[in-house]
């Protein structure tokens, strides 16, 4: 691998306004130097799109297509459970229950659907039975025992709700570390690493990357 | 016309020195060879015009600016790409380059399935491809002879060894230098790095088992750029692994990236773009072919192309079709057809067994970067004596070693900070070997016109009529094997293999149905891909292949174009054509 060293592109600071835009020209200009980064960019018009990217969030305010009201409520607690905020945004905040919505009516199968569905009624009912109340009611904690019952298939919960439970989380899981929160801030994201080196010090980066 | 842009053709009565069918791998290769050496050649190319930089819509388009995270909805999937959707790279970023499968039927016979993958644009599968560069080897060209399946090659490694030293120096081949006899060596630019458990399983498995090598794999991706390649505008791999979306940086080899740019500068390049040949034109008075029909892809208006020398590079089973497609009174079989093998000894690689297994150990390494391409485990069965007793010839094994991450991190138990911050570390390491396994050449694994059903070009669908044989079931099961014994040899545990039967097809590797040969009785092309029958027709794809060796064979495309180029170029100097 050569990496050749090189200024940053020339006005660089002042023209861009993002400063990841302005972190992957510089990333370019130092892996090609300046000129070639320059032509690249100008070249290609996906390449100047990406660059200008901003954020967008995973769940816009459109209604829900799979799930009832309850439901998405459900899953939204759910989303708060599995990946809530720390000291990045967590799933239920980024609107990740809309984007798991979305995704069962257009990428996944009636199947898939059916199974949603039927475990999220599963937490409402098994909240009922034992509170008198809907899962998005409960008591934290009450949400969280029923939900480590769940995927331990322990009080009420077997296989039938386990294995439908954890595809939605792969949902969640997948939904939220796609979004550009998840993605940069979770989880490291090298749009041009500059190069491939097959060994590095974990602790030198810190986290996973995105890919 | 300036210089450095193809010139783009519409209607005209030009006899072209050079016609050229396709634009894919072999096509571009074509176009650069005949335009370098002075030829006016028009590459005629039954896709729309897909331009290096500009047609790249999807390139570095990160998933959260994608509306469902890169995947494709299902119901676009099942209307458009039935069939293009089985294929690993099919992705919402890479949907563009395949084919709509609604646009392109075509039949299988009963009780049959062949998954027919195309990328019907400029540049063809040469936007899409993975990569993977190897020549064969005498062993590979004489396997035909020693066992007795198929017919003999009519070229040894000595008359392409040159080639590939021509065509390696041009694409760029990142690899190592092995010394391997089923395995030649190249021109490579400097290998990829292994990771660090990959080279413990390399140490591992080459002392268990002497006859095997581990070695990185050998891509057309640049890592050290000649003067020439970065003339042509193409820079150092970044290792994006944004290959298959389009790469602005030209660091992966496409028609796009690096022979189109080359043939577009000399001044001699034309682009036919939307003109999906029907049919060759043969002239019977001269046994020669005039040039070709087209159909429009989109108005399906009708026109012609002349040029003094075809060169057939639509793909393996596009070129057979525009020949069983050109029969006349002389050759009422298709075009070159008096030996009847034409359609026939169609063969994939069988790409049916997937070993999995997780690594022990080395949680403080990590890697930078995506790297594009594995690790490699070379055909170590490549002669009769090393066959298996209960079937031949062998598989080669693509892997490698990665670490999990949170791609499966929802099927893991838990909630809360934990379980989030658990998705932002590296899981353990895990190893994949996925064999390559050879297909035997049988006459009955064949392709012909479909005798009702056309497309709607009104050309005639390919029926076709392959099937996976005893050997090839036997070879996947015992690949499966194979790869648990080195994985368990070097250590690595929780093993699990699937065998399964998907059908040909999906390796993309399709070759065979217009085979080369000495004998004009028993083959379509002599071993200059030169049609026995017709002198000025030349055929460098897939077709010509009497077998499959293990090897990924777009490198041997390249290197047979460049060759028979080279060769018709004699022959025109000579005025023989
Ligand atoms: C996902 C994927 C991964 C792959 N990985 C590898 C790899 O790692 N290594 C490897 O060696 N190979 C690989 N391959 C296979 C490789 O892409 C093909 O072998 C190679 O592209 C074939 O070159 P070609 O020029 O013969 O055909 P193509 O690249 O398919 O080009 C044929 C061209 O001809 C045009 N055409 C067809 N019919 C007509 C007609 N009637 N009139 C006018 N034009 C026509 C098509 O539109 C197309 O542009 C891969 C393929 C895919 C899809």
């Amino acid at each position: 691998m050569q990496r050749r060293s090189g200024t940053p592109l020339p006005g660089a600071d002042s023209a861009l306004p993002d400063p990841r835009r302005r972190q992957l020209l510089q990333a370019l200009a130092l892996a090609l130097g300046a000129p070639a980064a320059a032509r690249l960019t100008a070249g290609s018009a996906s390449l100047a799109a990406a660059l200008s990217w901003a954020d967008s969030p995973a769940g816009a305010e459109a209604p829900a297509e799979v799930f009832s009201e309850t439901q998405l409520e459900i899953l939204r607690v759910i989303c708060a459970h599995v990946i809530p905020a720390t000291d990045t945004p967590g799933a239920a905040e980024l609107g990740v229950h809309r984007f798991v919505d979305h995704q069962l009516a257009h990428v996944e199968d009636a199947e898939a659907r059916d199974q949603a569905c039927h475990v999220l009624d599963a937490l409402d009912g098994q909240a009922r039975e034992r509170r008198d109340t809907g899962f998005a009611q409960l008591a934290y904690d009450d949400q969280r025992a029923l939900l480590e019952d769940l995927e331990a298939e322990r009080n009420g919960f077997g296989p039938g709700e386990k294995w439908p439970f954890k595809k939605l989380k792969d949902l969640v899981v997948f939904g939220y570390c796609t979004t550009e929160t998840g993605a940069t801030k979770l989880l490291a994201f090298d749009p041009v690493p500059g190069g491939f080196r097959g060994s590095i010090p974990l602790e030198s980066v810190g986290r996973a990357w995105f890919s | 016309m300036a210089k450095g842009e193809p010139v783009i053709v519409d209607e005209t009565r030009e006899e072209f020195d050079v016609l050229v069918v396709g634009s894919g791998v072999s096509g571009g290769w074509a176009a650069k060879e005949f335009c370098e050496k002075g030829f006016r050649t028009l590459v005629i190319e039954r896709g729309r015009l897909v331009r290096h930089r500009q047609d790249y819509p999807m390139e570095g388009v990160p998933p959260w600016k994608q509306e469902f995270g890169g995947k494709v909805p299902l119901d676009v999937a099942a209307r458009d790409h039935a069939v293009q959707s089985q294929c690993y790279a099919f992705r919402a970023s890479t949907r563009g380059y395949f084919g709509n499968d609604r646009e392109l039927p075509y039949a299988t016979a009963e009780g049959t399935t062949f998954s027919w993958i195309r990328a019907n644009q400029l540049g063809g599968k040469s936007l899409l491809w993975a990569r993977q560069s190897y020549r064969l080897s005498d062993h590979d060209f004489e396997a035909n002879a020693r066992d007795g399946e198929g017919i003999d090659w009519p070229i040894r490694y000595a008359d392409l060894a040159p080639w590939y030293d021509h065509v390696e120096r041009f694409a760029g081949i990142s690899g190592s230098r092995e010394g391997l006899p089923q395995l030649p060596d190249g021109e490579f630019q400097p290998p990829f790095e292994m990771n660090r458990p990959e080279q413990a399983v390399k140490q591992a498995v080459e002392s268990a088992f002497p006859d095997r090598k581990v070695i990185i794999g050998r891509t057309a991706n640049l890592t050290k750029p000649t003067e020439l390649q970065v003339q042509l505008g193409r820079v150092v791999c970044q290792a994006r692994s944004e290959c298959e979306n389009g790469c602005s940086f030209g660091a992966n080899f496409s028609t796009q990236s690096a022979t189109l740019p080359a043939a577009a500068r000399t001044g001699n390049l034309h682009i036919a773009p939307n003109s999906v040949v029907h049919s060759l034109i043969h002239d019977p008075a001269s046994n020669r072919v005039r040039g070709v029909r087209v159909i429009d892809n989109e108005t399906l208006a009708t026109r012609e192309y002349f040029g003094r020398v075809v060169f057939l590079c639509a793909s393996t089973l596009g070129s057979t079709q525009v020949l069983l497609n050109s029969a006349s009174k002389r050759f009422p079989n298709g075009l070159g057809n008096g030996s009847g093998v034409l359609g026939r000894y169609l063969m994939d690689h069988n790409y049916n067994s997937v070993s999995r297994g997780d690594i022990p150990g080395f949680e403080d390494e990590y890697y930078k970067g995506r790297r594009p391409t594995g690790v490699y485990v070379p055909n170590f069965q490549y002669e009769p004596s090393r066959y298996r007793a209960h079937y031949k010839r062998g598989y080669a094994l693509g892997g490698s070693a990665q670490r999990g991450g949170w791609q499966w991190g929802g099927y893991r138990d838990g909630f809360g900070a934990e379980f989030k911050a658990g998705l932002g570390r590296p899981g353990p390491w895990n190893w994949v070997f996925y064999a390559q396994g050879e297909m035997l050449p049988k006459r009955e694994n064949r392709v012909d016109l479909h005798p009702t059903l056309t497309d709607k070009w009104g050309i005639p669908q390919l029926n076709i009529d392959i099937r996976w044989g005893e050997n090839e079931l036997l070879m996947m099961e015992d690949a499966a094997e194979a790869s648990e014994a080195m994985m368990r040899a070097a250590g690595i545990e929780n093993l699990r293999s699937d065998v399964t039967q998907k059908p040909p097809g999906l390796a993309i590797h399709e070759v065979g149905t217009a085979r080369m040969g000495r004998d004009p009785k028993t083959s379509v092309f002599n071993g200059n891909n030169q049609a026995h029958e017709v002198p000025n027709l030349f055929c460098t794809d897939g077709s010509v292949f009497c077998s499959t060796a293990t090897q990924n064979p777009s490198l041997t495309f390249m290197a047979l174009t460049a060759r028979a180029a080279d060769f018709a170029a004699r022959e025109m100097a000579n005025r023989r054509l």
